[in-house]
């Protein structure tokens, strides 16, 4: 009894402060978003309704699908090398990888800018050399905005993979095609679905994250990119506009909730049967 | 009986609906060394877990020294234990985890120091003092564990299957390392195993377990000669067992399938009961009938098997029932066996038990 | 060709180069931008000077910023660190159902989109007068850092030996003196990691503090997003390479904690 008193004592502040300060919160934002103007879902409507919204909503889900789709063409050429390197390479990839797990994304998304921007290096060492006259536009819209969101979620994409292809025997290439296989044959009828866990887990890992970014498609993107938590920001920021923007709140997580349940639930059902 | 140094009174612990111990009573001599012998899952960690104090029984009471247990939590017990897995503190050398307990108990830094070299002595290990744990081979771990189970000389000695991670020659010599620490020291000892040869050579007293309920509680000698239970019969040591019902129950005797025994416990006539009898009571007749033997069977020899100093026979009785008997190699010369011939059996009805067939 | 082990490894190399170029260029020239002579974001820089670093620390905005986030990182660390531990050392004992549960709502602010952590936190904190002060701030950080002391210290707990604190109950200690001789100094790199790792998370954070904050209560990353809006010197750099040593020195120090941790759990 004194042990479980004990226990109770150690999780109350924790649970206390986030009952308190997060779930409560999130809660009301909930009730704000069918309460306003008045009980009903006419928030939902408009969000689903206006064509403003849905673009929104479309710019979300197809920006997270593209760059899901590049993490995944980008990620498995480097689980690749990585598994296959020397080890000191891995150890340095690996750590090349998990920075930015630990560098802010403000400050890589305004590397990017740096780099990117009209008057940035990229563009002054074109010009320079000759190549080209006028600035190329090369952020403030789709490409900037994918190629700020793949750096910071590769590792997402590499870790999943990386831990399944280091289980796969090395000498796998090497065997089939020495059996005579054709080499692309083996690769997706042997190769790719051994590697499918991870990558369906780095798939899912990185289009879940992907449709709550903010900072990225905010400094990198423009007015055409606009994601669900820019919508969220602005409606909040420049409106006040609570109604609608905790409708949006909740669509987001509603939708990352189901799609991880959903996905998560084909998991199973596949390591089930194998 | 002198007064008891541990007392459990019907004491239990139930998880819900599974009884993990039940009706447990015990008592306990000072000095004495007794064993906790069941099968797997039999609750005899559980028993053991209660008197250290780590689960609380949900039934009954403990008494340590005539005083109730049952307030005093764990660390102001005053008993050692010795954990299956030894665990010692990773992060403390040798020496820091045996003086541990004594700086609990506030021994001053010059005694512990003292106590601890004394402590590592006796189990064989000066000088290892600085070592880490990890730095140790198991069996040197495990004496670590027992140095600070009793470094601070308590009233009782816990140990959960101690010796249950070392090999066969290793074990064998701590047995006897712990049996001379107890008659050294002469700490009460409670001792856990599911190794029933151990506890034959350890104990005093062994309290057989089985289904959280002990069986018998008795001396080695008791517990082979005289089991109370069909269980206990078939735990300790190897017994053939002939089916039947209770019959001519007079006293201290009784028939099963015309063969008598004595009564291991109380029966009713016409009972269901089985006559227990050792496969070296059981002796193979060559024509002349061995003397004060007076029961008989008969039955087919299904296999002979050649032990060294001596010889197992494996006979079918009439109804089936395959029963063996060890014979010195000397009295195996004069018997004789082929396999599919026919064998006369006969025993001493004061050799053979009847017990409730359960 | 397509058979050759020198084609195989050469592609991987240049696999690798193009990997390391795309993830550590872009802070590369950050990097060497901040020590930059020029006036302006140009690239490579026509000589180096501390000039950026110089303004950034004269500048009372940047100064004061910086300020603040320490204020608002310090106590949040450590309040998160506390909490956490103590509710993954209450989850690793508890055997209840509940446990799965409890442990689910803690990590949520991990889990779902930033974005609606700070609309929900923003909506009832200015209700509540936590906006635009450093309470609120704080609160809020611990929220968002909790989880990832949560985690690290119960990735550690899994491999911690219940059965030793058991034994040091029975050699004679109460439960507080086991906690401080047994259980923290065993768990205690993991402790440290999850505190580093709570303060990098509470540094580099921008989305709650930019709903939460005013021009007088402002953390340094909210100070560099309204600035990058507006016209970008090599202050902004200076200020990024800050925050990306901050990250690179708790990222070695998390490195020697956890080497330190292997040693110590003798795993
Ligand atoms: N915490 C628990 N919750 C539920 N049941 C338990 C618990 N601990 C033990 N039991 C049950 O109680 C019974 C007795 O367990 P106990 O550990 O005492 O057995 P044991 O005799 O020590 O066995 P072994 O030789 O395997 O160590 C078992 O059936 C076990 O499953
Ligand atoms: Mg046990």
């Amino acid at each position: 009894m004194t042990l479980k008193n004990r226990n109770l004592w150690l999780i109350a502040p924790a649970v206390t402060l986030i009952g308190v300060c997060f779930l409560y919160p999130v809660l009301w934002l909930l009730q704000r978003s069918v309460s306003e103007p008045v009980w009903g879902l006419q928030n939902y409507e408009t969000v689903f309704g206006k064509a403003v919204y849905v673009g929104v909503l479309w710019n979300t889900a197809s920006i997270a699908g593209a760059t899901t789709l590049l993490c995944a063409l980008i990620g498995f050429p480097v689980a690749y090398s990585m598994v296959h390197s020397r080890p000191w390479i891995r150890k340095l990839l690996i750590f090349v990888v998990l920075i930015p797990f630990w560098t802010s994304i403000l400050v890589r998304s305004f590397a990017w800018l740096v780099i990117l921007q009209r008057g940035g290096i990229i563009n002054d060492l074109l010009i320079g050399i000759g190549l080209i006259a006028q600035p190329l536009d090369l952020v403030y819209n789709r490409f900037g905005v994918l190629l700020g969101m793949v750096q910071i979620l590769l590792p997402f994409m590499v870790f999943p993979l990386f831990s399944v292809m280091a289980r796969i025997d090395g000498s796998f290439f090497k065997a089939a095609t020495n059996l005579g296989a054709n080499p692309l044959r083996a690769f997706f009828r042997v190769y790719l679905p051994l590697t499918m866990p991870g990558l369906a887990t780095g798939a899912m890992l990185v289009f879940i994250i992907s449709l709550g970014y903010f900072i990225t498609p905010e400094m990198l993107g423009g007015r055409g990119d606009t994601m669900i938590a820019q919508l969220i920001f602005q409606r909040i920021d420049e409106f006040g506009d609570w109604p609608l923007a905790s409708a949006l709140a909740i669509v987001l997580l509603v939708g990352t909730g189901l799609l991880f349940i959903v996905i998560n639930s084909i998991f199973k059902l596949r390591g089930g049967r194998s | 009986m002198t007064e008891p140094l541990l007392k459990l009174d019907n004491i239990g612990k139930a998880y819900g609906a599974v009884d993990a111990a039940k009706d447990i009573n015990l008592d306990v001599a000072p000095g004495e060394f007794v064993t906790f012998l069941g099968p797997s899952g039999s609750g005899k960690t559980t028993t053991l877990m209660m008197v250290a104090g780590f689960t609380e029984p949900t039934a009954g009471h403990i008494h340590l020294g005539g005083k109730p247990l049952d307030p005093i939590p764990v660390w102001k017990r005053d008993i050692g234990m010795v954990f299956q897995h030894y665990a010692l503190f990773p992060h403390m050398s040798v020496a820091q985890n045996v003086s541990f307990p004594l700086e609990m108990r506030g021994v001053s830094k010059r005694d512990r120091k003292q106590q601890v070299e004394q402590a590592l002595e006796m189990v064989g290990l000066s000088g290892f003092g600085k070592r880490l744990p990890k730095e140790l081979s198991g069996g040197q771990q495990q004496r670590v564990a027992l140095a600070r189970a009793m470094v601070f000389r308590p009233s009782l000695l816990l140990m959960d299957e101690p010796l249950g991670a070392l090999d066969k020659k290793l074990r064998e010599h701590m047995q006897l390392e712990i049996m001379h620490l107890h008659k050294n020291m002469g700490t009460t000892v409670i001792y856990v195993t599911h190794d029933q040869e151990e506890a034959l050579v350890m104990s005093d007293r062994i309290a057989v377990f089985n289904n959280g309920r002990i069986e018998q509680i008795g001396s080695p000698r008791d517990l082979y000669e005289a089991p109370q239970t069909k269980f206990v019969a078939d735990f300790i040591g190897e017994t053939n067992f002939i089916t039947g019902k209770a019959e001519a129950v007079s006293g201290q005797g009784a028939r099963v399938r015309g063969l008598a025994g004595q009564l291991g416990t109380d029966l009713n006539e016409g009972a269901p009961a089985v006559l227990a009898i050792r496969p070296e009571r059981l002796h193979v007749v060559n024509g002349h009938a061995v003397e004060g033997d007076d029961n008989s069977l008969s039955g087919t020899v299904r296999e002979v098997i050649y032990l060294g100093q001596s010889r197992k026979a494996i006979i079918a009785l009439e109804d089936g029932t395959e029963v063996s008997a060890l014979e010195q190699a000397a009295q195996a010369e004069a018997t004789a066996l082929e396999v599919g011939a026919p064998a006369a059996l006969s025993f001493r009805a004061r050799d053979a038990r009847i017990l409730a067939d359960v | 060709m397509f058979y050759s082990a020198k084609f195989w490894g050469g592609l991987r190399g240049v696999i690798n180069a193009l990997l390391v170029v795309y993830m550590l260029a872009p802070l590369v020239i950050v990097l060497v931008i901040s020590f930059s002579s020029a006036l302006f974001l140009t690239f490579p820089p026509p000589g180096l000077s501390l000039q950026w670093y110089d303004k950034m620390f004269s500048n009372p905005t940047w100064s004061r910023s910086l300020i603040t986030t320490l204020k608002i990182m310090v106590p949040a660390a450590a309040i998160a660190t506390i909490l956490g531990t103590a509710a993954a050392l209450a989850l690793s004992r508890m055997q209840s159902k509940w446990a799965l549960f409890i442990r689910g709502v803690l990590m949520a602010p991990l889990i779902i989109p930033v974005i609606i952590t700070a609309a929900a936190i923003f909506g009832v904190f200015r209700i509540w007068g936590l906006y635009g002060n450093l309470q609120g701030l704080i609160l809020a950080h611990v929220i968002l850092t909790l989880p990832y002391v949560l985690s690290t210290v119960s990735a550690n707990l899994v491999m911690f030996d219940k059965r030793l604190e058991d034994a040091a109950a029975n050699c004679g200690a109460p439960p507080w003196t086991t906690f401080r001789r047994i259980t923290l100094p065993l768990i205690s790199p993991s402790v440290l990691s999850g505190m580093l790792f709570a303060m990098v998370i509470s540094f580099d954070e921008l989305v709650v503090s930019l709903f939460l904050s005013t021009p007088r209560v402002r953390p340094v990353t909210v100070q560099m997003w309204s600035n990058i809006k507006g016209d970008t010197d090599p202050t902004i750099a200076a200020i990024a390479t800050v925050l990306f040593l901050f990250s690179l020195i708790a990222l070695l120090a998390d490195g020697v904690a956890r080497r330190k941790s292997g040693r110590a759990a003798g795993l």
